[in-house]
């Protein structure tokens, strides 16, 4: 059993964060360079946490599996970044987007997290603006906002629709002034294979050279892991091709909790599954739902092209089902409802897909308006499948998108293995069972820029961790669980290639512990998931060897890895017997069909233990609602 | 969407590492028309590694234009022949039966080939290091509306930072110039007021460090901003030459 | 090494030499060309063009040796460039498209520059050298006359004249690009204007030994 101790400060929840930074131990300046930091990832937490470190004077070295620490994933995020600057004057403050959070995310996070996430979040943009990131202006030169899904107030700020880009790149910039100032050893092509833990306490990290081969020791006296969020599980998902569950796993069985991982955010507007060599599934902006509307044939397996549907046979679902917010229903409720649809085979042609139609939205507006707000997401459509969408409608179908789950942490962002951090979509932290749009990127510069400063000095303040040598037994140990594992995947030699494993695990979590979830099916899952994996064990073929660049070797490992999270994902929704957010599970309905939540007995955070591999302990912390009454979401 | 496959015959440089000489590979291939080239390789790939034979070694991560990691040479463009579109981006109805691909990586003397189509485009982070940030620490930030920006302004500043970082503009140019690539981040600084402070230094430092990496001058041929994925104006180049120029002459900086 | 050599050193600094020497060995081929005009108007006017030239003395030589500097500077760095490029790309590409999305003028500014240097040389074996150290005392206007009625040298005049047209057409506006000068109201007009110097100088260099050929022909 774990002690989960969240360590949330006292006082008002306004005023938790303020006494906490006071009440936190400090290190003196000149103390800093005595500490050695290590930061897994170079996205937006891993990036602001490494530059804002190293320019308190902490000694940072950043790792990377990427050539360069701007690739990270958080570059593809479009829509934007939520503060509660209130410049709209609309009613915004920190308590409003703290409720907006809490609330989005059906009431199953941690409310002092979510606070500081909304008292951070202004100077988030002062940041990232005083670095020059580009972010939309009005005519008077000040910034601009925009409303997203589940906020009633303009709050979001946006550089077009690259809002990650150039946040990452700003992050990207602080952090690459610090290695230029030789504050950050930077360390490109390196992916963290194992956290290695000295007296139950994190001490460093065992990394893969990705261009040699060679097994790299690193020792530091805190060690924090930014590595993102996991939906590749899914094989198809919008996340990178890259994208992997391999630090926070590899830590998570070293003693790591991993809280909620059944929370998977499945995104209702990207384009569907064009035929077996896809690769991954594109996102496009939420926006198009402000003007396009979503609809289906009201007839099963109809393989009339869209323009001979006539009015009176098609299904606008989303207006009829949520009239006051029609196509603009969260996130969650608008991708069940395209699967509700296509399962009854009334999908376009019966495939798993749905229209999002622009037309009356041109004929009202005019081509050139259409044209305007979403030129470039209409090209990128035009792009992909060769259609017109100014011309036809649109097709789309949801995709795994974001893991609210991730390692256990305190409020302190600390994992329950002392000295381990976790920031950004590798925590499980302040999004509860579903993340509104625009917060991640607010999430993550929150805990890289603003939170872990603080707390990792208390740390080092508290604890005075020492330095340990990267020749103690317990890095000899680590490496050789490393290189270990990877010679047995060399050595299988079987005759499935990773590739084939991995779209056969994502098609088990895609249908079996993705949008609706049943019991009957989360216990298939896990016996089919626990015999692909021993099929993994028997039968992959990785070619090539492992002193040497090898991509499919990389591959293999993360496949290992998510073979075993994916049954984690299963066991953990199958315990939640409720429904919430993201996580839908059939048995627990209302009557019209929405997610029935169980206050009293699921209102906790599900903290994983690993015992061994397809066996872990469930902790439970508790989540205390002391400023918000548990309501029912309704959309309606 | 079409459902007919295509068949192509492929050209793809194979390397084993940085010190051994390369080749051409020939590979049929029969694929979808809407895959991505990309995904046609990964395909490829699949069918190799059942085999046992080694699969070709390319690089991508996000596969929607934006993260920059993915660029090959595809019959003498980078990215391909289509504009504005990463090689991700690049789908294989842009291509007819039956026709000859030749598939190469980026070619410069400041990108090493790692191995197949993988370079290395190091040499870009290390010009950002030298001076590709305004420098304001964490927690001395003034409050984000401070400074009007027109929107004259602000339009010029994201269009310069809409770059990738991907290097093509290195593989399309003759000369092998970075100068697209430097121009636009020393623009979106530039223009901005909280880019002033700075502003001379960043420009001498980054060209210096441009020069050390190995890339060539810019003889203003514009291939660059033909081949760029997301289409950065040469203007930026103009505009880093005109702030160079000025540092020279007035600037009191004498070390660089 | 002081701020100012390694200046010099850098790619834009280089560039920089070669724009503002480029825009002044402009100003002179305007001034050349007008000097050659003076031929429309007779051997006698055109003698005592040349004639005034040399009256002019120290001043000339002045302004002489200043062109050679100009001129070897910008050959100079040039070359050096060139050069420099040519080993940026050590491996070649097998097909290489993106070369030929760019202006024809563009992608040959080296090569019709080194076609120019070989005319220069010829241009003042046959003309200045041969007026000032030729021995026998000749007038220009007979030697520039003579010249122009072989066919062969004309017609490798004119062709020159072409790439210098060429070289122009590029470097006009590449010299405003290199030193910063372009606005988007500005340089649509720029350019513009560096195609129509193009057309002008290559023309009216060329018309000079196209009419003396000619006449040359009918006088026969």
């Amino acid at each position: 059993m774990i002690k989960l101790d969240a360590k949330i400060p006292e006082g008002h929840i306004s005023e938790k964060w303020t006494n906490h930074k006071f009440n936190m131990k400090l290190v003196n300046p000149s103390n800093k360079r005595k500490y050695d930091v290590i930061v897994v990832g170079t996205g937006l937490a891993g990036a602001s946490a490494a530059a804002t470190l190293a320019e308190l004077g902490y000694k940072v070295k950043a790792f990377t599996f990427h050539d360069s620490p701007r690739r990270a994933h958080s570059i593809a995020a479009q829509g934007g970044i939520n503060a509660s600057k209130n410049y709209q004057n609309d009613g915004d403050s920190d308590f409003r987007l703290y409720y907006d959070t809490i609330k989005g995310g059906d009431f199953r996070s941690r409310e002092a997290n979510t606070y500081r996430l909304a008292e951070v979040s202004a100077n988030i943009i002062d940041q990232a603006v005083a670095q020059g990131v580009p972010f939309a202006r009005e005519y008077g030169g000040t910034l601009a906002n925009r409303s997203f899904g589940g906020a009633q107030v303009s709050r979001t700020f946006y550089a077009r629709g690259e809002t990650g880009q150039q946040l990452l790149l700003g992050a990207y910039s602080a952090l690459s002034r610090q290695i230029g100032l030789k504050n950050v050893e930077m360390y490109t092509r390196r992916e963290m294979l194992d956290v290695v833990i000295v007296d139950g306490q994190a001490k460093g990290i065992i990394v893969r050279n990705l261009l040699t081969g060679e097994i790299e020791r690193y020792s530091a006296q805190a060690v924090i892991l930014a590595t993102g969020g996991y939906a590749r599980v899914f094989y198809l998902s919008t996340n990178a091709m890259n994208s992997n569950a391999t630090a926070v796993w590899r830590a998570h069985k070293k003693g790591a909790a991993f809280a909620n991982p059944c929370f998977t955010q499945i995104h209702p507007t990207c384009l569907p599954i064009h035929g077996e060599l896809q690769s991954k599934r594109v996102l496009m902006s939420e926006s198009l739902r402000n003007d396009g509307r979503i609809w289906v044939s009201k007839n099963k397996a109809d393989k009339r092209s869209a323009a001979d549907i006539p009015e009176e046979e098609r299904d606008y679902y989303l207006e009829r089902k949520y009239p006051s917010f029609g196509n603009l229903a969260p996130r969650d409720i608008s991708s069940r409802s395209a699967k509700e649809v296509c399962d009854e085979g009334r999908g376009v042609n019966g495939k798993d897909a749905v229209y999002l139609d622009f037309s009356e939205a041109i004929n009202r507006l005019g081509e050139n308006v259409i044209r305007e707000r979403y030129g470039n997401l209409f090209d990128m459509y035009q792009n992909i499948t060769g259609e017109n969408p100014y011309k036809v409608p649109m097709q789309i179908y949801p995709a795994p998108h974001y893991v609210m789950g991730g390692l256990w942490v305190d409020y302190n962002l600390m994992s329950n293995i002392p000295g381990l951090f976790v920031l950004g979509e590798a925590n499980f932290s302040d999004h509860g069972a579903n993340r509104l749009g625009a917060s991640a990127l607010m999430q993550g510069l929150a805990d890289g820029y603003f939170v872990i400063p603080y707390t990792i000095g208390n740390y080092f303040g508290g604890q005075k961790p020492e330095k340990v040598s990267t020749d103690n037994t317990a890095f000899a140990e680590a490496e050789k669980t490393v290189r270990d594992s990877i010679q047995k995947l060399i050595s299988i030699n079987g005759k499935q290639t990773v590739d084939s494993i991995h779209k056969r695990l994502g098609q088990i979590m895609w249908d079996k512990v993705g949008m609706a979830r049943n019991e009957k099916g989360l216990k298939e899952a896990i016996s089919e998931i626990t015999s692909l994996r021993e099929e993994f064990w028997k039968d992959v073929k990785v070619v090539g060897q492992d002193k040497e660049l090898n991509q499919t070797l990389e591959r293999a490992g993360r496949v290992a890895d998510f073979l075993e999270l994916g049954e984690l994902m299963a066991v953990d929704a199958l315990n939640r017997n409720e429904s919430c957010g993201a996580h839908f599970r059939e048995e627990y309905q209302t009557k019209e069909g929405e997610a029935l939540r169980n206050d009293e007995e699921y209102a906790y955070v599900s903290a994983w233990e690993f015992k061994k591999v397809g066996e872990w302990e469930l902790n439970k912390e508790p989540l205390v609602f002391e400023y918000v009454k548990l309501a029912t979401r309704s959309y309606k | 969407m079409e459902n007919h496959n295509i068949n192509l015959t492929l050209n793809i440089w194979r390397q084993e590492n940085p010190s051994t000489e390369g080749r051409f590979e020939e590979f049929k291939v029969s694929t979808s028309p809407d895959a991505s080239i990309l995904e046609m390789l990964d395909e490829l790939n699949n069918t190799l590694e059942a085999k046992g034979e080694r699969p070709i070694a390319f690089e991508s991560d996000c596969r929607e234009g934006i993260c920059g990691t993915c660029g090959v040479v595809v019959n003498g463009h980078p990215h391909g022949p289509l504009p504005k579109t990463a090689t991700c981006q690049l789908h294989m109805r842009t291509f007819k039966d039956g026709e000859n691909l030749y598939i190469e990586p980026f070619r410069a003397k400041a990108y090493n080939i790692i191995k197949d189509l993988i370079v290395d485009r190091s040499p870009l982070d290390k010009i950002i290091q030298s001076g590709g940030f305004i420098s304001v620490n964490t927690g001395s930030a003034p409050d984000a509306n401070i400074h009007p920006i027109s929107k004259e302004t602000a339009t010029i500043a994201i269009e310069a930072a809409e770059c990738i970082g991907c290097g093509a503009c290195v593989a399309a140019c003759k000369n092998a110039s970075a100068m697209l690539f430097v121009g636009a981040k020393v623009s979106q600084f530039a223009v901005l007021p909280q880019g002033q402070p700075e502003r001379y230094d960043r420009v001498q430092a980054m060209v210096n460090t441009m020069d050390e990496m190995g890339f060539g001058s810019c003889t203003n041929t514009y291939a660059c901003e033909a081949e760029c994925p997301k289409g950065v104006s040469v203007t930026n180049i103009a505009r880093m030459n005109r702030d160079f120029l000025k540092a020279k002459i007035t600037s009191h900086a004498l070390h660089f | 090494m002081s701020w100012l050599s390694r200046s010099f050193k850098t790619s834009i600094g280089q560039k920089l030499v070669m724009a503002i020497t480029g825009l002044l060995l402009l100003l002179f081929l305007f001034v050349h060309l007008a000097g050659n005009f003076t031929i429309w108007g007779g051997e006698a006017f055109f003698t005592q063009y040349v004639s005034t030239l040399e009256s002019l003395g120290n001043f000339t030589h002045i302004i002489e040796v200043g062109l050679a500097l100009l001129f070897i500077v910008h050959i100079f760095f040039g070359l050096r460039l060139a050069l420099q490029n040519a080993e940026k790309r050590p491996v070649q590409y097998k097909v290489y498209e993106s070369n030929n999305l760019i202006d024809f003028s563009a992608r040959y500014t080296w090569q019709t520059g080194v076609l120019i240097l070989v005319f220069l040389v010829v241009h003042l074996i046959t003309f200045w050298y041969l007026y000032k150290f030729g021995g026998e005392n000749r007038e220009l206007f007979e030697i520039v006359t003579t010249w122009f009625a072989n066919p062969i040298y004309s017609l490798f005049y004119v062709l020159i004249m072409i790439a210098l047209g060429v070289h122009i057409q590029h470097g006009f506006q590449s010299a405003f690009q290199t030193l910063g000068w372009t606005h988007p109201k500005y340089t649509p007009f720029i350019e513009k204007l560096g195609t129509f110097i193009a057309w002008l100088l290559g023309l009216g260099f060329s018309l000079i030994p196209i009419y003396f050929y000619f006449s040359s022909i009918g006088g026969n």
